[in-house]
């Protein structure tokens, strides 16, 4: 068959169809995967909940239908008797360093922070995506280093402390060390953990209204 | 037409990434660990040779004045396809690739072969170049992100074997990726004048 030549009919023509068909096409395959895709990211919201508020303990809970507030979404977690076991809250921070940063993270009545997971992320594999893991470790099982730089200088390695988990962001200083918070950044992802932070205490300050970070920041409203 | 030389021809003599310097976009950005390598590689080598496939068999009915956008068309249809069905299917792996899925689309291999070789060849030479170029793009962003992945954080495809303290961070970060496929680049071009 030979080509056919390039004049205006056929052009239209041709390219008209091939978008038609490739929309046809597409259509079909969203048709056959927005199923799966909505079971799998309820599955991931089941078990964020589950594992923020819970963690390990085995109890028999029932989550409440969510409620949706300014960008917030907040899932509150009851026992078999209806009393409030915790809240979990997905929160979103658009300033991380590879973009926008969604977290969910579990209260308990009082404020204090019971788990987290992170939900969505685009961090540098390596460095920020390590929040997943970073917040919820206890200083005594980091098997940190002391970077060399102490050593030569003769600086003990400082124990860090970048476990959120137990902390009441109403009380707690929820910020990086180095703006006088009481959380350690994750080494070299400065822009992430600030990101994470934002993202606890905006939670927080939804369910609660206020945070001990506001009072500083407010005080210096440059930040 | 020996089909099988067109596959090796991809992978050594115009390995996209080594030789053709194509697709430079992706392969800095998603080569931080072997693993991501792997997958991007893959997934550039299931659009490919989808789209070299179709391309190849519609070539006489595509008319030169609009064969570019239409190029894009389809291409860009088989990798929206490719995110959704990622997305329902592996969401594992599509949870780490997910944002570097999109870049296909732009990558210029995909476009580059289509224009260089499926528009002139019959379909099975073009699913041959389509393998070939996609083996070769993914062992190169595969050895790039191993390399990476071994001096940046210490591991291989997820396990540590070096102690996180003696990590070169600039490995997993922009600068690295230039670095690295700049030295690769060199090895590769000293075997290949040795050997001719």
């Amino acid at each position: 068959m030979k080509k056919l030549k390039s004049n205006i009919a056929n052009m239209a023509i041709v390219l008209t169809l091939i978008a038609v068909l490739a929309a046809g096409a597409l259509a079909w395959v969203n048709d056959e995967t927005s199923g799966p895709i909505e079971e799998i990211n309820n599955a991931a919201i089941e078990n964020g909940i589950k594992s923020v508020i819970l963690g390990d303990r085995d109890i028999e809970f029932t989550v409440e239908s969510p409620r949706e507030q300014e960008g917030f979404v907040f899932h509150n977690v009851i026992d078999r008797n209806g009393n409030l076991l915790g809240t979990a809250v997905e929160s979103t921070d658009k300033n991380g360093f590879g973009g926008a940063l969604k977290i969910m993270v579990g209260f308990d009545p009082d404020g204090v922070i019971l788990g987290y997971t992170v939900l969505e992320h685009s961090e540098t594999p390596g460095l920020g995506a390590q929040a997943d893991e970073w917040f919820r470790q206890k200083s005594a099982d980091v098997q940190e280093q002391p970077a060399a730089l102490d050593i030569l200088l003769g600086k003990p390695a400082a124990p860090g402390n970048h476990n959120i988990i137990g902390m009441n962001p109403g009380d707690d200083m929820m910020t990086v060390s180095k703006d006088g918070g009481d959380v350690d950044a994750i080494t070299a992802s400065t822009i992430t953990s600030k990101a994470f932070l934002r993202a606890v205490n905006a939670a927080y300050k939804a369910l609660f209204g206020y945070t001990a970070a506001d009072a500083v920041s407010g005080a210096s409203s440059q930040n | 037409m020996n089909y099988f030389k067109t596959i090796i021809n991809g992978i050594f003599k115009e390995n996209p990434t080594f030789v053709l310097l194509l697709g430079m976009c992706p392969t800095l950005a998603t080569t931080t660990s072997a693993m991501n390598g792997l997958g991007m590689g893959v997934a550039t080598m299931f659009v490919l040779i989808c789209s070299n496939t179709f391309i190849s068999l519609f070539k006489n009915l595509i008319p030169d004045g609009v064969r570019i956008p239409c190029y894009i068309v389809v291409i860009a249809s088989f990798v929206t396809a490719l995110q959704m069905l990622m997305q329902a299917y592996v969401p594992d792996l599509y949870k780490t690739l997910g944002i570097f899925i999109p870049l296909i689309v732009v990558n210029c291999i995909i476009l580059g072969r289509a224009e260089a070789f499926a528009a002139k060849n019959n379909i099975l030479a073009a699913i041959c170049d389509g393998i070939g170029i996609g083996i070769g793009f993914t062992v190169a962003l595969t050895l790039l992100g191993f390399v990476r992945e071994l001096l940046g954080s210490g591991s291989v495809f997820g396990q540590q074997v070096i102690p996180s303290s003696m990590n070169m961070l600039v490995f997993v970060l922009a600068p690295g990726a230039f670095i690295t496929l700049g030295l690769l680049m060199a090895i590769v071009n000293s075997i290949k004048n040795r050997k001719a």
